[in-house]
């Protein structure tokens, strides 16, 4: 008998380790209340319950409680991971390169019969360029949350102050190179204002690009990139090393000069526009200036259903409410975004009015005129491998033509290598 | 027969609070080794079906273009200048400390306390000292006339000096001091004493007799940190330079994580890491090899 007391002593050992080692896998389901439905939803913006779409959803929806899992760094990444060791959540905020990967892949479900059932989502209202988006499937995936792009923010008061022009939306990359140049203020070898920040986001190259003439992406999904490339790298060439306006590139965006007050433009997404709203300085926003072509890259993201929820049905009553007319004037209100939806991104909700600015709100027309889905429909780590290159060039590390000849057609098979 | 059950008892006790690290080892360890030795051989998405490749990745890995050459050198400059710096300046402190001065404690303390931060959180303090316009570091210099700082974490040659410096900062470093400083104290005090009346001076008594007589506890700490580079060169790297400027700093680590999380590449990813594990390995022996005929024993 005492044996097996000792035997017994040594399984709860050994099981009390395993459990120990065992891990939570962070799975939804009903909670202690049976009566309420627990639903997961990721998103790369840092938000709790107290936000106001999620506040109007648990008004409207008191019987489904939607739980955040907020995702700043790296979404993608631990987005993926969470698919593969099945814990992701039950509506996934896609990136666009990801939707249709895990679509193929099963890991999301078909919404066709959903949005067929619904009153609220109209999937025709969207603008051209999301609603483009949905050729990457066979059949409705991903619905867009919102969509971005870029602009050129300016600060007034510097303008003012060197008796420059303000930008306009006609302006092309020779204004905005001579301006920097006016604009550039220097103490001795040191600068103590800059004309225009260096890019610090790749989306901002890839607009460069598409301005210089290149497609950026084909129709294929290939990488387009040639003269327009070429052109893009001369010029922020010029304003980095020639003209000597813009700071080099710098690891990281840890530090924003344009928010410091040490320069006066700045390329940035839209979304800046409700981060600037405290700027202590007058500032607007006007479109990117052209070259060849008048360009913005896009950004949007897809809410998805998780195939391995529990939850689906909750999980679309979510989706459904924030792809309502309501969800999305809230939507756009916190995310300072445009809707995708035609009809409520004409209303204007997206318009977060900061204390100094911005007062050219009709910048955002640009967006539906002249932007495109390029490279966020790639690989995130192959483009922003290609963008380390354009940034070696800047700092005399490489040329332009190793970038194009040898550094493009290896992002290229390595894409090639992806599919 | 009873001395025979007692011992069993004890054995299955043993094995019993020895399970955990068991289990541990498995499950987080040996499991994934196995595991990255089959997956190398594989071509997978993460989101699909693992297709058998053969050796197709191992081949990739060595041709034209792949970065795999670039990543390796990447790794081998990190993990000498990283050692190097981790030996060098903990030894220093570690003989600080050695001195008996007052307030020793609140200087062991000062000391080690970097070395207990997240070394992520310490690499965005730096990513904001090193920074070209706005870093304090290039402040500095311009307040005693150097107005042509360096652009520190994006030059090719500077990114070095940078990471090396981050590195005395770190986990690894602060580790070793404490290891160097409890060697210093096992140093027979009589030898010292020779010496003084010898007449040698400080660096006398520490070339002869203080390095000879840590020489085991040295190879240790080269051999642990040369591994320990291998692996930590990710979280200091990952957030300071991303492996810029141009690749220059894409060490294996950060390739092996890039290719297979920010890819999907897994079984290339997986190559990386065999290859990743057998250099590690093979440095080790090495080390210990050369070590025989430098590390006094006595």
């Amino acid at each position: 008998m005492r044996n097996l007391l000792k035997v017994r002593n040594f399984v709860i050992a050994a099981l009390f380790a395993i459990m120990l080692s065992a891990c939570d896998t962070g799975t939804s389901g009903t909670s202690g209340d049976s009566a309420e439905t627990v639903i997961r939803f990721s998103m790369w913006d840092i938000v709790d319950e107290t936000a106001p779409f999620i506040q109007a959803f648990h008004a409207a929806n008191p019987d489904i409680r939607v739980e955040i899992v907020g995702i700043p760094e790296d979404y993608s990444t631990v987005i993926n991971t969470m698919v593969v060791g099945g814990t992701a959540p039950d509506v996934i905020l896609a990136w666009e390169v990801d939707m249709p990967r895990f679509a193929a892949n099963g890991n999301i479900i078909s919404l066709d019969d959903f949005v067929a059932a619904s009153d609220l989502v109209d999937v025709n209202d969207f603008m051209p360029a999301v609603a483009g988006l949905r050729d990457m499937t066979d059949g409705l995936y991903g619905i867009p949350w919102v969509y971005a792009g870029h602009f050129l923010y300016f600060n007034k008061d510097m303008f003012d102050a060197a008796g420059v022009s303000h930008p306009t939306a006609n302006w092309t990359w020779d204004d905005m190179a001579t301006a920097a140049q006016a604009l550039t203020i220097r103490d001795g070898a040191t600068v103590t204002q800059w004309g225009i920040t260096a890019i610090d986001f790749p989306g901002i190259w890839y607009s460069l690009i598409g301005q210089g003439g290149d497609l950026v992406v084909d129709e294929n999904l290939n990488l387009s990139l040639g003269n327009g490339l070429r052109r893009a790298l001369e010029f922020q060439n010029r304003l980095t090393n020639e003209y000597q306006v813009a700071p080099q590139p710098g690891a990281g965006a840890a530090m924003d000069l344009f928010s410091a007050g040490m320069a006066a433009m700045t390329r940035q997404g839209n979304w800046f526009v409700a981060g600037y709203s405290d700027l202590p300085f007058n500032w607007d926003i006007v479109p990117l200036p052209g070259d060849a072509a008048v360009h913005t890259s896009l950004h949007t993201g897809f809410f998805t259903i998780n195939s391995a929820s529990p939850n689906q049905a909750a999980a679309w009553r979510f989706i459904e409410f924030l792809m309502s007319h309501e969800g999305q004037t809230l939507l756009s209100e916190f995310t300072a975004n445009p809707s995708a939806m035609m009809s409520v991104a004409a209303e204007g909700a997206f318009r977060v009015q900061g204390e100094n600015g911005p007062t050219n709100w009709a910048a955002f027309d640009y967006f539906n005129n002249y932007g495109r889905f390029t490279y966020v429909l790639l690989n995130a780590t192959v483009t922003s491998n290609l963008v380390s290159q354009f940034d070696a060039v800047l700092l005399g590390l490489t040329d332009i033509d190793t970038v194009i000849n040898v550094e493009v057609p290896n992002a290229q098979a390595q894409l090639d290598q992806l599919n | 027969m009873v001395n025979r059950a007692k011992g069993i008892k004890e054995n299955l006790w043993a094995y019993g609070f020895l399970s955990p690290w068991f289990v541990g080892f498995l499950v987080f360890t040996g499991g994934p080794i196995i595991a990255s030795f089959v997956l190398s051989l594989t071509r997978w998405n993460l989101l699909g079906t693992p297709e058998f490749v053969g050796l197709q990745n191992y081949v990739s890995m060595f041709s034209i273009g792949s970065g795999f050459v670039n990543s390796l050198r990447a790794t081998l400059i990190y993990t000498v200048i990283s050692v190097a710096v981790a030996i060098f300046s903990s030894l220093f402190m570690a003989v600080l400390l050695n001195f008996n001065v007052k307030f020793l404690g609140i200087f062991r303390f000062c000391f080690f306390v970097p070395a207990v931060m997240p070394s992520v959180a310490m690499a965005f303090a730096f990513q904001l000292i090193f920074h070209q316009q706005m870093g304090i570091l290039n402040y500095g210099l311009s307040q005693i006339g150097i107005t042509a700082a360096p652009n520190w974490l994006n030059d090719t040659f500077w990114v070095w000096p940078s990471l090396g410096i981050v590195t005395i900062f770190t986990y690894s470093t602060g580790q070793m001091m404490l290891i160097f400083s409890a060697a210093l104290k096992e140093v027979p005090e009589q030898l010292y004493e020779a010496c003084d009346m010898e007449g040698a001076n400080f660096f006398q008594r520490f070339i002869h007799v203080t390095i000879p007589c840590i020489s085991p506890i040295i190879l240790f700490n080269v051999v642990v940190g040369t591994v320990n580079s291998f692996n930590s060169a990710f979280s200091i790297i990952f957030p300071l330079t991303d492996g810029g400027p141009a690749n220059e700093t894409n060490v294996l680590s950060l390739e092996l994580y890039n290719q297979a999380f920010r890819m999907f590449n897994m079984g290339y990813a997986s190559a990386v890491a065999v290859v990743l594990f057998l250099i590690v390995g093979a440095v080790a022996i090495v080390q210990f090899r050369i070590s025989k005929n430098v590390v006094n024993y006595d």
